[in-house]
């Protein structure tokens, strides 16, 4: 574990630096004995993590476009969320509920595993979609109504997705 | 007092959507649809409801501690979701009457060879030319 740290002390410190702020966030006080008492704490778990995710040749290379790219994402991805509510809370409460429900099959291009958990978690957080299987490049989709089914290929969410892979290559 | 007021407006509209989740329970049809209802539904009426905690209590561990439950809501329900209808679906659990399917994966394949194929054409081209 120790030569693993040495391996890459600027991960370690970045880990250590992070829970410091969790634990000072938490405890919001200034008194010696929590600094003391949490930054003991973030050295053991920062020697512990060391074997989980610390090592010179599987580092995660995330650089700071990708983090500007991830934010608007997010905000994007809020603004679809609260839409899709209000699609939803539309459809459920017309008394005539008009849907048309159905599966759509098609392709997903992603590699990065991380990448494709967000594109899959935000089908199902945004309007009239859920996903239903997601097997190599296969991706099964669950659509309420039937104009919702032909707009999930090209989706806006899923072109920034493709750019912020492309950065890896 | 407007802190007050902001908050009320959250806490009203999570309940909102909570009381529509619920509704979309009982009327749609069968589970893909019910899915729907609560996966989108339970993920903002918690999530505005929390935002309206977080303007009433006003201090600093308090709202860490309720962005870490919002962060734990929004990344788990989604994934129950998608585990609850893949499960449904591999067990063929029977569509509601008049459901559709659009089968896109061999045509977008063919798309995607297509734009390969052009792509790789005006690359030996401009070889060619230089």
């Amino acid at each position: 574990m120790i030569e693993r740290m040495k391996g890459d002390v600027m991960g370690s410190m970045f880990i250590f630096t992070l829970m410091m702020a969790f634990w000072l966030l938490i405890s919001a006080s200034v008194h010696w004995q929590h600094i003391l008492v949490g930054a003991i704490f973030s050295v053991i778990l920062t020697v512990f993590w060391s074997n989980l995710n610390i090592s010179s040749d599987n580092r995660t290379n995330f650089s700071i476009l990708q983090a500007y790219l991830l934010f608007i994402y997010f905000v994007k991805l809020g603004i679809d969320i609260v839409i899709a509510n209000i699609n939803v809370a539309m459809i459920v409460l017309n008394p005539h509920l008009p849907i048309s429900p159905g599966i759509v099959i098609m392709r997903c291009d992603l590699e990065r595993s991380l990448l494709r958990v967000l594109y899959v978690n935000s089908i199902t957080l945004t309007p009239g979609t859920i996903t239903v299987e997601l097997e190599d490049n296969l991706l099964i989709v669950h659509a309420l109504t039937e104009d919702v089914a032909h707009g999930v290929e090209d989706w806006e969410l899923n072109r920034r997705l493709m750019e912020m892979e492309a950065l890896y290559k | 007092m407007v802190l007050q007021y902001v908050a009320v407006f959250f806490l009203l509209g999570g309940f909102f959507f909570l009381i529509v989740g619920v509704i979309g329970l009982i009327r749609l049809p069968d589970v893909y649809t019910r899915m729907h209802a609560l996966g989108k539904c339970d993920t903002l009426g918690t999530g505005m409801v929390l935002i309206g905690l977080m303007f009433l209590v006003q201090d600093v561990t308090n709202i860490t501690k309720l962005i870490l439950i919002m962060a734990m809501i929004i990344t788990i329900n989604p994934v129950v979701t998608h585990l609850i209808a893949k499960t449904a679906y591999n067990r063929g659990t029977p569509m509601a009457e008049g459901s559709f399917l659009i089968n896109d994966y061999v045509a977008s394949q063919r798309r995607r060879r297509k734009r390969q194929l052009e792509t790789n054409l005006s690359k030996e081209g401009g070889e060619s030319q230089t």
